[in-house]
């Protein structure tokens, strides 16, 4: 019983990545984390440390991709949206 | 630091091209058994990576150490839009399916009505647009076989044998993989998988050239961060953080250009085998771009601190290995960037051939009757083609070399492409979207683009006066190509998005909405729009099921048509294969709809060949049908749109209007129910009174019976009296 209850939770987040608001939720937040990046300069960091921050979004960024990816593949069996709508 | 002799590096090219031509020609011999080598998602996402090219693999350093975090823009742009390809890319992919598009004008024009002015005049412009752009990857190419040879980035004039060397080995690359015969699906398999391949060359060496400046040239990530605040200040002196504002912009042209240039719409489109690779490239690609991009940042930083000029950011993964004896990584990155500019020149080349044959060069064919004769050499039309672009492409690198323009050329391509933009969406999601709107408005995009973006790029270039930017044309302020309206807030960029997106948008909707659409638009703009749904047949009405043609007379145009564009052979294979897909093989009569479906697949067939606007012409102008036919299908269409054309809204209504008529059939029918109770009740009432007098008039009767009987009993009775009476009297 917990198992199942454990995986139509883990459905549920999953389906939520596929939805169409969150993704563009997770373009809002990329857009104003990386607006953080020319920020840093009012606390005196250096360019290159900007530049590592930069780095660091985008691989998380990278990583939530790769789970969007993974719900897509995972939930959207049998969805209407695999085949013709 | 150390150099390659110039045959070095020319025999090492030479047998790395062969090795491609090899992996190209393997891969179409097994295309031509029937296995597919490139139908695989990983191919296909790696040949995705057409995207990142020559300017990229060189440029991301060169923009790092001088600009900070700005060459993430275009990376982190593709990255996000990836999250939506799903929806996009398979909209696209089943528009290709169901149309034949086999180029991103051919998209354009086939949505916005099958005009060919709109084919013409976007790949015109894609012209514009892109012609520089394939100039600086061979700049790129150029550059680091000079860097690589002399130690000297700018190549010599003595060089320029061995760059029309590299021209013509592309050239005959291009024609032998991409137009050695005219291929009906325009997919190139051979050419895919050497662009795979290019891909995880590029991936090696950008992550080799990071790993050798972190672990050899520094002693692992900490030492390096540690080295990077010793030299703070060296750093601190060339690199600086551009506006949000900029950065932003930069990430909008490049992220709706990422599917709209015509590389990418082939790769991404046109090469997709199915559709479900989609969803391993929503993952895998962004992957990538992050694998390539990334060392740009330990590179740059590395040839700061090494202490050289940061003019030459652009060749620091070059210049590193040759200034730290590191020959063999020298000559992978040499690759990786040959690599990086060669799948560009390739695909772009093929891409832009095609729109230029289908778009520009067909239509004067089909016009001018003296060119009539040349429809059956496409082909060598196309190969004129390619080297014609190639060749200028090499002219306009010639002629930028050194200028200011140079370091402009990738961000002026891609605002050019980014003219594109609300059309294409527009296309796939605003069914009211036209021609007339698309027209105005990538024309007006584009008027922008040219006076806020290429006009100040030539200034600087010292092509036009100075006073143009600083005073405006004709000494007017306000119209200052760089501040216009006086808008001095903005950096270039982003003052040109602004410009071209309000001109753009505005002029697309404004003509949409001005403008009505034709009934072939309409049908078009409803399939578009709704692709991912399942298609609606024609209507199976009497007139169109008509068994009446004779199918001889129209096998016989449909060859006539083929012939005039390839040769005998080709054209009897692709008549048999016409009628074979429409179910028609050894019928002799025919029907309107069975006519329609062949039409349908000919047309198809044939914009293969030289596009769909001239295939539609074509098969008019061939005389596939008469004036009644014609004029049946026109009935047919109009059908068809009645049943296609109901929005959701006009549904709605419908159903309202439905439900009320409902309501008020059923508030008559209760209005009736009550008089016929009140009509029965009244004679039931009737039927008792009539009952009533019924029984009176019975009663009456029955009376009168007995008083009749009881009259003749008394009568019986005094007749006896008097009989008794008479014999006792005598």
């Amino acid at each position: 019983m917990d198992k199942l209850l454990q995986k139509s939770f883990v459905q549920k987040i999953l389906s939520l990545f596929r939805n169409d608001a969150f993704k563009w939720l997770i373009v809002f937040i990329a857009l104003l984390l990386f607006a953080g990046v020319p920020l840093t300069a009012l606390h005196e960091q250096p360019v290159y440390v900007s530049v590592l921050y930069c780095l660091f979004i985008w691989a998380i960024l990278v990583i939530v991709l790769a789970l969007v990816a993974y719900a897509e593949r995972e939930t959207g069996n049998g969805d209407n949206r695999n085949n013709d709508e | 630091m150390i150099t390659f002799s110039p045959l070095t590096i020319f025999i090492v090219s030479v047998l790395y091209l062969a090795l491609m031509f090899g992996v190209a020609y393997f891969v179409e011999r097994k295309v031509a058994r029937g296995i597919n080598l490139t139908n695989h998602a990983v191919v296909y996402t790696f040949a995705l990576l057409v995207y990142a090219t020559g300017w990229s693999f060189y440029g991301n350093v060169g923009l790092t150490a001088t600009t900070g975090y700005l060459f993430t823009a275009p990376l982190v742009g593709v990255t996000l839009f990836s999250l939506f390809w799903w929806s996009i890319l398979r909209r696209l992919i089943r528009a290709r399916n169901e149309y034949n598009i086999t180029n991103i004008a051919g998209f354009f024009e086939v949505r916005y009505g099958k005009s060919e002015f709109v084919g013409a005049l976007i790949t015109s412009f894609f012209l514009v647009a892109l012609i520089p752009y394939i100039a600086l990857q061979l700049i790129a190419m150029f550059r680091s076989y000079a860097l690589l040879t002399t130690g000297n980035a700018v190549p010599g004039t003595d060089e320029e044998m061995i760059n029309l060397g590299i021209l013509a080995l592309t050239f005959f690359f291009v024609v032998m993989f991409g137009f050695r015969h005219l291929d009906q699906s325009e997919r190139h398999p051979g050419i895919m998988m050497v662009v795979a391949i290019q891909t995880a060359i590029k991936a090696v060496a950008t992550l080799a050239a990071g790993f050798f400046v972190l672990f050899v040239l520094y002693g692992g990530f900490g030492d390096f961060m540690k080295q990077v605040g010793i030299h703070q200040s060296i750093i601190a002196a060339v690199q600086t953080n551009p506006p949000y504002a900029m950065w932003f912009s930069f990430l909008i042209f490049s992220v709706c250009t990422s599917l709209l240039l015509p590389r990418q719409f082939h790769a991404a489109v046109v090469e997709n085998n199915n559709e479900q690779h989609v969803r391993t490239a929503i993952w895998l690609f962004p992957l990538l771009i992050f694998v390539l991009g990334f060392p740009a940042y330990f590179i740059a930083l590395g040839g700061i601190m090494g202490g050289h000029d940061v003019r030459l950011g652009d060749l620091y993964m070059l210049l590193l290995p040759m200034k730290n004896d590191a020959p063999a990584l020298a000559l992978l990155v040499f690759f990786g960037g040959l690599s990086a500019s060669l799948s560009m020149v390739i695909v772009s080349s093929i891409a832009l051939t095609t729109m230029t044959s289908n778009y520009l060069i067909v239509p004067i064919i089909e016009r001018v009757s003296s060119f009539n004769g040349l429809r059956k050499y496409t082909l060598q039309i196309r190969w004129a083609v390619v080297g014609a672009l190639l060749y200028a492409s090499y002219r306009f690198a010639l002629l930028v070399k050194g200028e200011f323009i140079l370091v402009k050329i990738g961000i002026l391509s891609f605002a050019a492409v980014f003219q594109f933009v609300p059309a294409f969406f527009g296309a796939l999601f605003w069914k009211r979207g036209n021609m007339y709107g698309a027209v105005l408005g990538i024309t007006a995009g584009f008027a922008a683009w040219g006076y806020t973006m290429l006009l100040p790029a030539l200034v600087r270039s010292n092509w036009l006066p100075a006073a143009l930017l600083t005073d405006g044309p004709f000494g007017i302020a306000l119209l200052r190509p760089e501040h216009l309206l006086g808008i001095t807030s903005l950096d270039p960029l982003t003052h040109t998005l602004l410009v071209s997106v309000v001109l753009n948008v505005g002029c697309y909707v404004i003509g949409s909405l001005l403008f009505e659409q034709g009934e072939e638009e309409k049908h078009i703009a409803y399939r578009f729009i709704n692709i991912l749904k399942k298609k609606i047949d024609f209507p199976e009405e009497p007139e169109f099921q008509n068994i009446s043609i004779l199918l001889n007379e129209k096998i016989t145009r449909m060859t006539q048509i083929y012939k005039q564009y390839v040769g005998e052979e080709e054209s009897a294979i692709l008549t048999r294969e016409c009628l074979e897909e429409t179910y028609l093989t050894g019928k002799e009569y025919i029907t309107n709809y069975e006519l329609l479906s062949l039409n349908n697949v000919i047309e198809k067939k044939l914009a293969k060949y030289i596009g769909n606007a001239a295939a539609k012409e074509s098969v008019i102008h061939g005389g596939l049908f008469t004036q009644k036919e014609m004029a049946t299908f026109s009935r047919m269409y109009s059908r068809m749109s009645g049943v296609t054309e109901l929005s959701p809204e006009d549904l709605k209504q419908k159903i309202a209007t439905q439900t009320q008529m409902e309501r008020m059939l059923k508030e008559e029918s209760e209005q009736l129910e009550s008089a016929v109770a009140d009509r029965t009740k009244k004679l039931k009432e009737v039927n008792a009174e009539l009952k009533e007098i019924n029984d009176v008039a019975i009663n009456r009767e029955l009376r009168m019976i007995e008083l009749k009987e009881t009259i003749k009993k008394l009568e019986s009775q005094i007749e006896e009296s008097k009989q008794k009476q008479g014999t006792v009297t005598p």
